[in-house]
């Protein structure tokens, strides 16, 4: 009896181990080769586009560009896959849903472009509520091409990721300029008279028209924002 | 008794045996199964409309060569007259379809996605053009001697014209310029009957500084758009060139201009 045991283990053993060794071929696997392109402050192509680093996110697999700005992503398994472009500077821009099938033969991305974030700092800022109106005058350091744009919450922890109310964007990008200013009207904001709110200031490469939509958090994002200001709390009255 | 015991231990060795084999079949069951997942290939089914060098749909759209570049053993096949073609038992895979005709520009579509399944997957409506005739005998650029920018005029002339047909310039700073290694590119035109033609080329001396030298090649094309993306260096191949009518290669250095007060 304990040699038909042993018989049936052994066979139970066999049984897992060999379609064990079947299901990790189920997936293919391949190459994913992509281009980034990068744009500095001035608007003008960066020649050396090394140094993004490109990961998929959910996996260990990550890769970085060359001069031209091609990597590839070696051994990734089918899937659907979200890639992440990032670069000291530049921001980080998101790809989301990009299908693989995997195969002999590498798949291709679109090429994306990363925006120099602005190199500016606020060097001043003004911040005041008069009239059911917030007005916001800061200065900078030089004159400089950029966007400015506010993010309202009524949390401290508010980001260009986590925002009640997103104020128009403000684009200094034709005549450059050491002072911006801006104003936001209580009725456009979800806020009343007597709330207390928090506000934070963001800058963007003006080159950059289109960002992205992170269908995760559900916002608008474009890969150049940069924090510019700390967080200022404001009680409207 | 004894003979008792005997039948007992034949009996255990046939139950042993017959569970052996049972687990064996269930084995082999389950991994056929899962072997059958793992090659899942179904049929590719493209479509390719043909165009003379007039730009005109032709009516015959066979004899286009389909080569499925990365399927291992190769699969070929070829249009009939509709441009229909059929691949059959495709594997779930990555390939680059290449499409091939004699005395028409080579096409290929690059890191095709394929699934496979029980429903063909379908390539529609793509073109191949006739290898433009046009000959570039000459081409000359010369500065245009402008004050705040580099500004040049670029003269073919042309021969072997039967209609309207571009062609297409590529710019480069280095001297082994072609339609595969080039820094800008774009199409010009040229009416039925010139014998000549010339554009107007305005440079930005951010990809072309001051003092360096810029060569020029161009190649008679049959249409303007269709392009590959190159996979090794990501650059744009136009495909509808006649890569074997290149013109001389033409250079010129980038000169001095004033910066503008503005």
């Amino acid at each position: 009896m304990k040699f038909f045991k042993i018989i049936i283990i052994l066979n139970i053993l066999l049984f897992l181990l060999g379609c064990d060794k079947n299901e990790g071929n189920i997936i293919l696997e391949g190459n994913i080769v992509g281009f980034v392109n990068l744009v500095d402050e001035a608007g003008n192509e960066v020649e050396d586009k090394s140094g993004v680093n490109v990961t998929i996110e959910g996996l260990t697999s990550s890769a970085n560009t060359n001069e031209d700005g091609r990597f590839e992503l070696s051994n990734v398994p089918a899937g659907t896959y979200n890639i992440i472009y990032n670069k000291t500077g530049y921001g980080s821009y998101k790809r989301f849903s990009f299908q693989f099938i995997g195969g002999d033969i590498p798949a291709m991305t679109y090429e994306t472009t990363l925006y120099e974030q602005p190199k500016i700092e606020i060097q001043s800022l003004d911040i005041s509520f008069n009239d059911n109106i917030i007005s916001i005058t800061g200065n900078i350091s030089e004159t400089s091409k950029y966007t400015v744009q506010a993010f309202i919450n009524d949390s401290s922890n508010v980001s260009n990721l986590n925002y009640d109310y997103a104020s128009y964007k403000y684009s200094f990008c034709c005549i450059p300029t050491t002072q911006f200013s801006q104003s936001i009207y209580l009725s456009e904001t979800p806020y009343h008279r007597g709330d207390e709110v928090y506000l934070v200031i963001y800058f963007i490469n003006s080159n950059e028209e289109y960002g992205y939509y992170d269908y995760e958090k559900e916002k608008y994002v474009y890969s150049s924002y940069k924090k510019a200001s700390s967080v200022i709390n404001l009680v409207l009255e | 008794m004894v003979k008792k015991q005997i039948t007992m231990k034949t009996f255990k060795i046939n139950n042993i045996i017959i569970v052996f084999t049972f687990f064996i079949l269930l084995l082999i069951i389950a991994c056929e199964k899962d072997t059958e997942y793992e090659e899942l290939s179904g049929q590719l089914i493209g479509y390719v409309t043909l165009y003379d060098s007039d730009r005109t749909k032709l009516s015959d759209n066979s004899g286009v060569e389909i080569i499925v570049e990365g399927s291992n053993p190769q699969l070929k096949t070829s249009t009939d007259e509709n441009g229909q073609f059929v691949i059959d038992n495709l594997k779930s895979g990555i390939y680059n379809i290449i499409l091939n005709k004699e005395s028409y520009c080579q096409h290929k579509l690059v890191s095709y996605q394929f699934v496979g399944g029980n429903k063909p997957a379908t390539i529609y409506q793509t073109a191949l053009y006739s290898q433009s005739n046009l000959q570039i005998d000459s081409l000359k650029i010369t500065d245009l001697e402008s004050k705040y920018f580099v500004e040049f005029m670029v003269n073919a002339k042309v021969s072997n014209q039967n209609s309207t047909s571009y062609c297409r310039y590529y710019l480069s700073n280095k001297p082994d310029i072609s339609f595969e290694n080039y820094i800008t590119t774009d199409i010009v035109y040229n009416f039925s009957g010139n014998k000549d033609i010339s554009f107007y080329l305005q440079i930005d001396t951010l990809k072309y500084p001051i003092g360096s030298e810029l060569y020029l090649i161009m190649y008679p094309a049959s249409e303007k758009n269709q392009y590959y993306t190159d996979i090794n260096t990501g650059n744009i191949i136009y495909t509808s060139i006649n890569i074997n009518k290149p013109s001389k290669v033409a250079n010129i250095t980038i000169p001095e201009v004033e910066t503008p007060w503005w």
